[in-house]
């Protein structure tokens, strides 16, 4: 219940931030995308499922917000979510610089299979140059971010981790 | 000890999700505005409109000085450029007087009239932008209980006589007490509009972060850059346009050499600046004013 919470308190808060004091403080005029962020930091710390999980409601609560055909975010941050967290059981590196890096790597191509499916549904129309423009600026916007956020939500999510009790 | 769930029933969680997913995406695509998956957003919209508010208000104290921060190395050149145009401005401010009562006698030529004054305008204040990188839109805390409805546009700077009304978009979606605006540089929204100067029409298009582009314009228009582009409020096939004549959309910022005979292109820079919006007016229109 008080995971429930703190994750539906961190989707609330993205999206506040990312609808008021980021639509002001643009990098070149792109937005960063604070729940491809989580779903990518829950998805390294909690494995594939509560990755999924997180992403599909994250991204259900983006589309509800957004004008176009909802559904893409949540399709988008799914695929997103599980793929970070599968590839993370095969990573041993331990770099301090490997969330960094899969949040770079993560985002961009979870915001090229997002403009691809609305490209396909046909609701964007963009250029090649754009295309690629939106989504690595995204992802540099997102990677600025994550030794900000990274400390912040391995806090929240180990803390509200359900206790394991180990009885002898 | 707690069992890990075995990667057959997470593939399986994968798959539902995706259907779900994808289960919407067509619901949605079907439905349009009128579904209940769009009832929903109205619900979202409503909710964290009063919150939205609530941090504008604390944060753009912040977001401003980040702006003025990012802004300082170019302010010393800014400087210079002002001092160079309050110069030249000081020069166009006589020819001014003549201009306006040209453009005066030019919208009396084409029989349009400011219906700004015919409409009821409401203030609504900036509570949020838009969440995606792909939509520009703005939330508004004016809603239906104010009288806002779908397709209102809505403008920003001085909506009264003498001063120039700026165009910022009109709203798409309308709950209770918030409204969400399309901006007219959202790639999905177009405006008929006419240049200032010589009365030609076409039609422009949002370009997201980029200048607009006007279309449709005739070929044998003479235009020079920052030539006025405002609203021409005409007919298009039966319906009379979202907009009222005779509001500032932007202004010409560069021609593209015609590349057939039919039609010429014009970029167009906005000059209202949309992500620094405080304040806004929503033209609530009982009958849509034709030109």
């Amino acid at each position: 219940m008080r995971r429930t919470l703190a994750l539906v308190a961190i989707i609330v808060t993205a999206i506040l931030l990312q609808s008021t004091i980021f639509g002001q403080i643009k990098l070149l005029g792109v937005k960063p995308e604070l729940l491809y962020l989580v779903t990518v930091v829950l998805a390294i710390l909690e494995g594939p499922r509560e990755g999924m999980i997180f992403g599909f409601v994250a991204g259900m609560s983006e589309d509800f917000f957004l004008n176009q055909p909802k559904g893409a975010t949540a399709l988008t941050l799914t695929l997103l979510g599980y793929t970070v967290g599968l590839a993370r059981q095969y990573i041993v590196s331990p770099s301090p610089l490997l969330p960094t890096l899969l949040v770079a790597v993560g985002t961009f191509c979870a915001v090229c299979v997002y403009q691809l499916v609305r490209f396909l549904l046909g609701s964007l129309e963009i250029r090649t140059v754009e295309f690629f423009r939106v989504a690595l600026l995204v992802a540099a916007y997102d990677t600025l971010l994550t030794p900000l956020a990274y400390p912040i939500l391995r806090r929240v999510f180990e803390g509200s981790r359900p206790q394991r009790v180990v009885r002898f | 000890m707690a069992v890990r769930p075995k990667p057959r029933s997470n593939r399986l969680l994968l798959v539902v999700f995706v259907s779900l997913a994808l289960a919407t995406i067509t619901l949605d695509y079907k439905q349009g505005s009128s579904g209940p998956l769009a009832g929903l957003g109205r619900a979202g919209v409503q909710i964290i409109g009063p919150l939205q508010r609530t941090v504008t208000k604390v944060t753009t104290p912040i977001a401003d000085f980040f702006i003025g921060l990012a802004h300082l190395p170019s302010l010393e050149a800014d400087n210079r450029r002002l001092e160079q145009e309050v110069a030249s401005l000081r020069a166009q401010v006589a020819a001014g007087t003549a201009k306006d009562s040209e453009i005066q006698a030019l919208e009396d030529i084409v029989g349009l009239k400011n219906t700004l004054q015919d409409s009821d305008p409401v203030a609504g204040n900036v509570v949020g932008s838009g969440l995606s990188n792909f939509e520009w839109t703005i939330e508004i805390d004016a809603g239906s209980s104010s009288g806002v409805k779908v397709d209102d546009p809505v403008v920003a700077g001085p909506a009264t006589e003498g001063g120039q009304a700026l165009l910022v978009g009109h709203v798409i979606n309308v709950t209770a007490d918030f409204s969400v605006v399309q901006l007219i540089i959202d790639r999905d929204s177009f405006v008929g509009a006419r240049l200032a100067g010589s009365s030609a029409t076409g039609l422009v298009q949002g370009e997201g972060e980029d200048d607009m582009s006007m279309s449709l314009v005739d070929t044998s228009t003479v235009v020079s850059s920052h030539d006025l582009v405002v609203t021409s409020g005409y007919k298009v096939a039966g319906e009379c346009g979202l907009y009222p004549p005779g509001i500032v959309v932007g202004e010409v910022s560069r021609t593209i050499p015609p590349t057939n005979d039919l039609e010429a292109f014009i970029l167009v820079r906005p000059v209202a600046d949309f992500s620094q919006l405080r304040e806004v007016l929503v033209l609530r229109q009982t009958s849509r004013a034709c030109a």
